[in-house]
């Protein structure tokens, strides 16, 4: 389902009226985005469950005091999410994020973990323990919350500017850590087409 | 630029494919949280102070250590009460023996008539399904099996006191079509996850309460049909979507539902004069499970949360 920005704040001014359908509506567009992002960041699937709920609660306490003034709403309710996660690693007293991010198994392996070499997906959880703070969390909130660049800026309190150079210098280091050659996956991409247009052929 | 752009294709279909194998939520955890989220949300725009008394605490770690910390003192001194209260509170959970009391004093104190009452009755429905999800998550069949004896009562108390309101039909059966989602996705993950006797247990009555649901929803659907003349925003949707991580789209039938246009809110557009309320069929009474313990099996009762 895509809502879009002006449905989005159409829906934010009846649940800020008291409508639990419009607030239902909201969860169920943002639900899967700020599950990613969390787990993504926290050390199991029962806290980020637990995280998930507690932002979508304070959500609906701070609803009240939300005014667009063109802070768009995913970035509003994004930077709750990450405020809930800082606070969660901060009160652990450790930095589950590496480690959470090598070694998260999503408990049994579903269709999709089948689908995919799993390999695959290991290889991606250690790229991303290699980056940065600021670029894994840039990267979170653009591919796993699925976020503009200027909603991940305002989720992280910075420039947009500044998020895209951190988005950048993270893909560049994706791609170094998992080999991906841009002349190579050219190459590749050509010699699929050739194939193809010589089985057409 | 061309290799750039491409590379950047392989890095954002790796990353889509671990997000969508490692950090989804799972169809019971949606369920779960969305129950509870809305829950909360009806408490707060709806709720009665008699809601909020009992609705049970939703205790969040990072609060609680720092809590425990400045009331340690009070804590112990009080604590003779507070083991009254938290005997008193679980004695009140679903499957306690002071449950039906509490569901009593519950309806006792509910508005007389109308919409209001309806919106109470929603709210007492959200929370008899937010503790059969929960009890299910631990495997408690009993809980499961009293939250959802609960939840069939309150479902018929709606239809009666919803009898002759076309409009307040149309939106009850949507609701209850929406719990009703909620209630299959948790069967579902239930299903998938084998034959322990106690989860075919918690499986069985909540069959019998998507049974139930549809029972009522067909009775009131009967009884608001006649003098609608087919109204195209006549849709049983709204905010289901419970169990689908990505979005979670409405499940209206009607124009409008779960589409982008939020202030056509579906299931709302029906009108019409209906006849006279039918009297809801009662279902037939599924037998109870027999909870023989499989010597063969040593499985545990309790289920970790989180790893469904």
């Amino acid at each position: 389902m895509t809502i879009d920005d002006a449905a989005i704040e159409r829906l934010v001014t009846e649940a800020q009226q008291g409508d639990t359908w419009a607030f239902g509506m909201i969860f169920d567009h943002y639900h899967g985005p700020i599950h990613r992002f969390i787990a993504s960041r926290v050390h199991s699937p029962a806290d980020a469950e637990d995280l998930t709920q507690l932002v979508f609660v304070k959500a609906l306490e701070a609803l009240p005091r939300y005014e667009s003034r063109g802070i768009p709403f995913g970035g509003w309710l994004f930077r709750l999410a990450r405020n809930a996660v800082i606070d969660h690693v901060r009160t652990r007293h450790d930095h589950a994020e590496l480690d959470s991010i090598i070694g998260w198994t999503h408990g049994a392996a579903g269709p999709d973990e089948i689908a995919v070499v799993r390999q695959e997906l290991d290889a991606v959880g250690e790229a991303l323990a290699g980056l940065t703070d600021d670029q894994r969390e840039a990267i979170s909130l653009r591919f796993f919350g699925g976020l503009s660049a200027r909603e991940a800026a305002v989720a992280m309190g910075k420039q947009e500017g500044t998020v895209r150079g951190l988005q950048f210098r993270a893909i560049a280091a994706l791609r170094r850590e998992l080999g991906i050659d841009p002349d190579d996956a050219v190459a590749e991409i050509r010699s699929v087409r050739r194939t193809n247009v010589a089985t057409d052929g | 630029m061309q290799a750039i752009e491409v590379a950047d294709r392989e890095i954002e279909r790796r990353l889509d494919a671990y997000a969508r194998a490692r950090l989804s939520p799972d169809r019971a955890s949606t369920a779960r949280v969305r129950a509870r989220v809305l829950r909360e949300a009806r408490l707060r725009f709806e709720g009665s102070p008699n809601d909020i008394q009992l609705a049970p605490v939703i205790a969040f770690r990072a609060n609680a250590r720092s809590m425990g910390r400045r009331v340690a003192m009070p804590l112990a001194a009080a604590g003779l009460w507070l083991g009254i209260a938290v005997g008193s509170i679980s004695a009140a959970q679903a499957g306690g023996p002071l449950y039906p009391t509490r569901i009593w004093i519950e309806r006792a104190t509910l508005p007389s008539v109308g919409a209001e009452r309806a919106n109470a009755e929603l709210g007492r429905l959200d929370a008899r399904v937010g503790e059969a999800v929960s009890a299910a998550a631990h495997g408690d069949a009993g809980a499961v099996q009293a939250a959802l004896e609960a939840y069939r009562q309150i479902a018929d108390e709606m239809v009666s006191a919803t009898a002759g309101d076309a409009n307040l039909e149309k939106d009850v059966a949507a609701a209850l079509v929406q719990r009703g989602t909620i209630l299959t996705a948790v069967a579902t993950s239930l299903a998938a996850k084998g034959n322990d006797t106690a989860e075919a247990a918690v499986e069985a009555s909540i069959q019998r309460a998507i049974a139930h649901t549809k029972v009522v929803v067909d009775a009131l659907g009967a009884s608001a049909r006649p003098g609608t003349g087919g109204d195209a925003g006549n849709g049983t949707g709204g905010a289901a979507g419970a169990g689908s991580g990505d979005g979670g789209a409405g499940k209206g039938t009607g124009s409008g539902a779960g589409g982008p246009a939020p202030s056509s809110r579906p299931g709302s557009g029906g009108g019409g004069s209906g006849s006279g309320p039918v009297a809801t069929p009662k279902p037939d009474h599924t037998p109870k499970p027999t909870a023989s313990p499989d010597p063969g099996h040593g499985q545990p009762e309790h289920t970790p949360r989180g790893n469904e």
